[in-house]
């Protein structure tokens, strides 16, 4: 019996071979995004499909992940997110919570979740910027490219990110400050 | 949100470019000499720097939440997709025809996810949710026999497995017996601590999916600490038959069926040592 081999180090298809290692990182990309575990599946399962689609146009030795990262963004801008919202998924739900459920949950740090939940609270262009440049390490340049915008888009959207989070940073040391002083 | 401070031409997104390494030399200049001079865009600074947060560290959580198994799932549905549709519209796609017009933007990935919905796997973490699904393919009767679709849905999955995949299982042999525990009772199906123990084979954990309504065992073994073998157990009441060699997704499977229940072994090993493992299991599930 020949045993072939589709899914080996070999492959010659670099898209083919590259994407099982992309998953995690594109899933949190996509819950960035949607804000929404089936959304972002949904997102994931479609960016590899067009990427399949689209291998021939992947250059060899270029970075993998940027260029998923680009067409996911652009399936969500234009296709994914109006279908959402068609749909009456809504993709801001104030309610549902980045840090999804699971046993993890209980051990992971409180203070770590909180910079989770406070990006949530941006709006979607800003905290998708926030992803690519401040979590996977992208040139204001390559982030730019990505989401299909100006540099200085990306510019005013991680200032306008900072200072919200400014904001809410000072907020909560006033509020520990005054907790302080009536407990004296 | 721009806005400046004072008339000195400095904005915060120059402040942030600054933070972030990201100005022109020039501008480095411009802003460098700006702080000196001025303490309102010092204060200004200090303000967007509280804007930072341990960004890797708390996105790192979120990765270690990823449904990877899902994910992985969707992936191998997507590849297949792609394999039946990209050569020549099949038989998949007659629900939902290619336009003749070529309009990639609004179309592309309608038939493709509808061949898509064809074989999702839908599996999420074993522990503890027990929702996790194998759907079952809406139109069987152009791909096979549903035994023949479970068979595919499983190879299809475990193509995607390397060993990296199983290096996270927990080793414990109690968390190892529960686990198989609790699989065998959601099987309705003992399943003997000694489908552990398979010389030759590294047993790393047991997980239960769906196949359609079914319940779909896979206990997932490491071969020469390399290869990622699944056996795998579905009630489909089969006729009990012999073990049976077949290739899919580029792996060798050898599948039997007994009792009502429909068994496979699949890898990516030559088919005379996967038989091997096979009888010895087979042996081990009386």
């Amino acid at each position: 019996m020949k045993i072939q081999h589709e899914m080996t180090d070999s492959d010659p298809n670099p898209v083919k071979a590259g994407l099982p290692e992309l998953l995690s990182r594109l899933w949190r990309f996509a819950m960035v995004l949607s804000h929404n575990e089936e959304a972002a599946g949904d997102l994931v399962q479609a960016t590899c499909l067009r990427a399949l689609q689209k291998c021939d146009q992947f250059q060899t030795g270029t970075h993998l992940d940027r260029w998923t990262f680009s067409i996911m963004a652009s399936l969500w801008k234009n296709e994914l997110r109006a279908e959402r919202i068609r749909r009456g998924g809504g993709f801001v739900d104030a309610e549902e919570v980045l840090v999804t459920d699971g046993a993890e949950k209980i051990e992971t740090n409180i203070l770590l979740a909180e910079v989770l939940a406070e990006v949530q609270a941006l709006p979607e262009a800003q905290r998708s910027t926030v992803l690519l440049v401040y979590v996977e390490g992208l040139t204001y340049a390559e982030a730019a490219e990505t989401l299909e915008v100006p540099i200085g888009t990306v510019m005013s959207r991680l200032a306008a990110a900072r200072l919200k989070l400014a904001a809410l940073k000072r907020t909560e040391d006033d509020g520990s400050k005054r907790r302080t002083k009536t407990g004296q | 949100m721009t806005s400046e401070v004072k008339d000195t031409g400095i904005t915060d997104e120059m402040l942030v470019a600054y933070l972030d390494g990201e100005l022109t030399p020039d501008d480095l200049t411009l802003v460098e000499r700006a702080l000196e001079e001025d303490v309102q865009i010092s204060q200004r600074l200090d303000l967007l720097r509280d804007g930072e947060r341990p960004w890797e560290n708390a996105f790192e959580k979120l990765l270690e939440q990823a449904p990877t198994a899902k994910l992985e799932a969707g992936l191998a549905a997507a590849m297949r997709a792609i394999e039946e549709t990209a050569p020549a519209p099949t038989a998949v796609e007659l629900n939902r025809p290619l336009p003749a017009n070529d309009q990639p933007k609004q179309s592309w990935w309608r038939p493709a996810m509808a061949a898509c919905v064809a074989v999702t796997l839908m599996i999420g973490f074993a522990a503890g949710y027990g929702t996790n699904e194998v759907q079952k393919p809406q139109i069987a009767s152009a791909l096979g026999t549903e035994a023949e679709l479970w068979r595919q849905a499983v190879a299809d999955y475990q193509a995607l497995y390397t060993r990296e995949t199983l290096s996270t299982s927990l080793t414990d042999p109690i968390v190892q017996s529960a686990g198989l525990l609790r699989v065998a009772e959601a099987l309705g199906l003992a399943l003997p601590d000694a489908v552990s123990k398979v010389p030759g084979l590294d047993y790393k954990r047991a997980q239960i999916l769906k196949f359609g309504e079914q319940p779909l065992a896979q206990l997932a073994y490491l071969y020469k600490d390399d290869i990622p073998i699944a056996f795998c157990i579905v009630r489909l009441d089969e006729a009990d038959r012999t073990a049976k060699n077949e290739v899919r997704s580029g792996l060798n499977i050898v599948h039997w069926a007994k009792d009502g229940y429909s068994l496979m072994l699949v890898g990516d090993l030559p088919v005379d040592e996967l038989n091997d493992f096979a009888r010895d299991l087979e042996g081990k599930m009386i």
